[in-house]
């Protein structure tokens, strides 16, 4: 064996906590900042499309990343969205077992790439079926920052 | 001419749930010391590149590239970091070789996870701070959002992914590695507590501690260094985008793309009947069947019942993870892809033990870098 002289005993292995307190401010960038005011001022979902693939994507982003392109044309869409996929978990980002379990939905919208994950607001799982028209839940107006808590969650149609 | 370049050692150390006894420095230590006898090379005269995987979060050091040089022979010598899979680092140990820059490479990877108080945040973390990092859930909602949708656009029975968790637990069982070797039934595995429905817990691997050291060699020094060459006969890797709402959760396009590139270096027409073993990555359940029909080893929608008939038993078709794989053995995250290869050389080497196939000589190896990424590598093996 490499290591010749080896902890034999399990009161032998010690060990030195450390922890490191990290804060960062991240930068929503240009595209970022017009989705925030979007969602913020008006309750809607901003989206970019591609002058080259004629692509839609949300949210809105500077560059195409097919074409490698700068994306000039935003617009708020008013497609409605769908549950592209969906699961439920049971526990905290921590590890720990929540109250509730979570339904964590991709929503896509018409007509366009990308979507949002959110939470759906549904009783159960089996409630939820691949297709479904969703819409967003929104925070009153004056508490809107523009991040995407704005959205409380996704609710089925009526 | 073809693309060869030798792997000529192998050494591992750990493969527990935690290694109390070594530091990570010893634990690689004990890894490169076996690897380097069995390569039958001295690091401090003998090589001439060292590539560690690693990542700053796992390790709890930033700059943790800077810790590597003592434990593999390698202060004052080239030595670069490659934040990724392992097998990531074999592509570059391989283009260090390629390009005439390296004679003999070195790569190590390795999983201290034990020491990690909060991993689950650190899978968080890696999420994007603006779009996804929103709700406080477990990190292995992508599992379930992909999980989903591969069932629904693959037609893929749900308990096939079960099946898959039961052969690699099986498997494990015959693995002197194997952490997590057990028998388990279809229903057992279904019955376990939800993890990212309809993922469950037996579905979803667990990380254990391990260091691997691989050394590679150019053709020509291959001849002269140990009696067991293994051959990288094509190495490919791919990342798709950040973006996970824009991705097609159903499929793992990273490796389609990463084995298209291996295969066409390999010169491998018909991916199907070319190997004798795989190693895939199955950190999720279904995850081992999205990346079989991504590398073609099965067709799209099928390789779920292709587990169910025992196609990729031990002693099936094609074996598929008869180490294990993470589901059985455990889950080394950066070091994961070094360890489908490790499995791999040691069954074309003839040194598999009781997991042996028989007159192994062709293997195809796969890895992916866990959630929330989609980059994988692929490689085609050859004895």
């Amino acid at each position: 064996m490499p290591v010749f002289e080896k902890l034999s005993q399990s009161s032998q292995a010690r060990h030195w906590n450390d922890s490191i307190p990290l804060e960062y401010h991240y930068t929503a960038g240009v595209a970022g900042e017009e989705f925030r005011r979007e969602l913020r001022d008006n309750g809607r979902f901003l989206a970019a499309k591609c002058s080259k693939c004629k692509s839609t994507y949300v949210p809105a982003r500077l560059f195409c990343p097919q074409c490698f392109i700068e994306m000039k044309d935003m617009f708020p869409i008013n497609n409605p969205g769908y549950v592209q996929s969906f699961t439920a978990v049971d526990r905290s980002r921590d590890g720990s077992k929540a109250e509730h379990p979570t339904i964590v939905a991709l929503v896509r919208f018409e007509s366009a790439k990308g979507g949002i994950i959110h939470r759906l607001q549904v009783d159960r799982s089996d409630q939820v079926v691949l297709g479904m028209r969703v819409h967003p839940l929104l925070k009153d107006k004056f508490s809107r920052t523009g991040a995407l808590d704005d959205i409380l969650a996704f609710k089925p149609l009526e | 001419m073809p693309f060869k370049i030798g792997i000529v050692g192998v050494g591992y150390a750990g493969f527990d749930t935690m290694t109390p006894g070594l530091s990570t420095r010893e634990l690689m230590f004990e890894a490169a010391s076996r690897a380097y006898a069995d390569a039958g090379i001295d690091p401090r005269k003998d090589v001439q590149s060292f590539i560690c995987c690693t990542e700053d979060f796992w390790e709890g050091i930033s700059i943790t590239d800077e810790y590597m040089p003592d434990q593999l022979g390698a202060v004052l010598r080239p030595l670069c970091t490659v934040s990724s899979d392992g097998l990531v680092g074999v592509a570059t140990a391989c283009m260090h070789i390629a390009s005439g820059l390296a004679d003999v490479a070195v790569v190590e990877s390795h999983s201290k996870a034990s020491d990690v108080v909060n991993p689950n945040e650190i899978m968080s973390f890696g999420f994007d701070p603006v779009y996804n990092r929103h709700l406080d859930v477990d990190p292995r909602f992508l599992a379930g959002l992909e999980m989903t949708r591969y069932l629904k656009d693959s037609g893929t029975k749900r308990e096939y992914c079960a099946d898959v968790a039961v052969k690699n637990k099986k498997n494990a069982l015959s693995n002197t590695r194997g952490v997590y070797g057990t028998n388990l039934s279809r229903e057992t595995v279904l019955a376990s507590p939800n993890a990212a429905a309809p993922l469950t817990e037996l579905e979803s691997s667990k990380v254990i501690d391990g260091s691997i050291v691989m050394v590679l060699a150019s053709a020509e020094k291959a001849k002269k260094l140990g009696d067991h060459t293994v051959w990288v006969r094509g190495i490919g890797w791919s990342s798709d985008t950040p973006v996970i709402e824009d991705r097609d959760l159903a499929t793992a396009a990273y490796a389609e793309q990463a084995a298209a590139r291996a295969y066409k270096m390999a010169d491998v027409r018909a991916p199907v009947s070319a190997f004798d073993l795989a190693e895939v990555d199955d950190t999720y359940s279904y995850k081992e069947l999205q990346h079989l029909e991504a590398l073609k080893l099965a067709a799209k929608g099928k390789a779920g019942r292709m587990v169910d008939s025992g196609s990729f038993d031990r002693n099936g078709k094609l074996p598929v993870n008869a180490s294990g794989g993470s589901l059985g053995v455990g889950h080394l995250l950066e070091a994961t892809g070094l360890h489908r290869l490790l499995e791999a050389i040691l069954q074309l080497r003839g040194q598999a033990g009781q997991l042996q196939i028989p007159g192994a000589r062709k293997a195809v190896v796969q890895s992916w870098r866990g959630i929330p990424t989609a980059t994988g590598a692929v490689a085609v093996l050859g004895n």
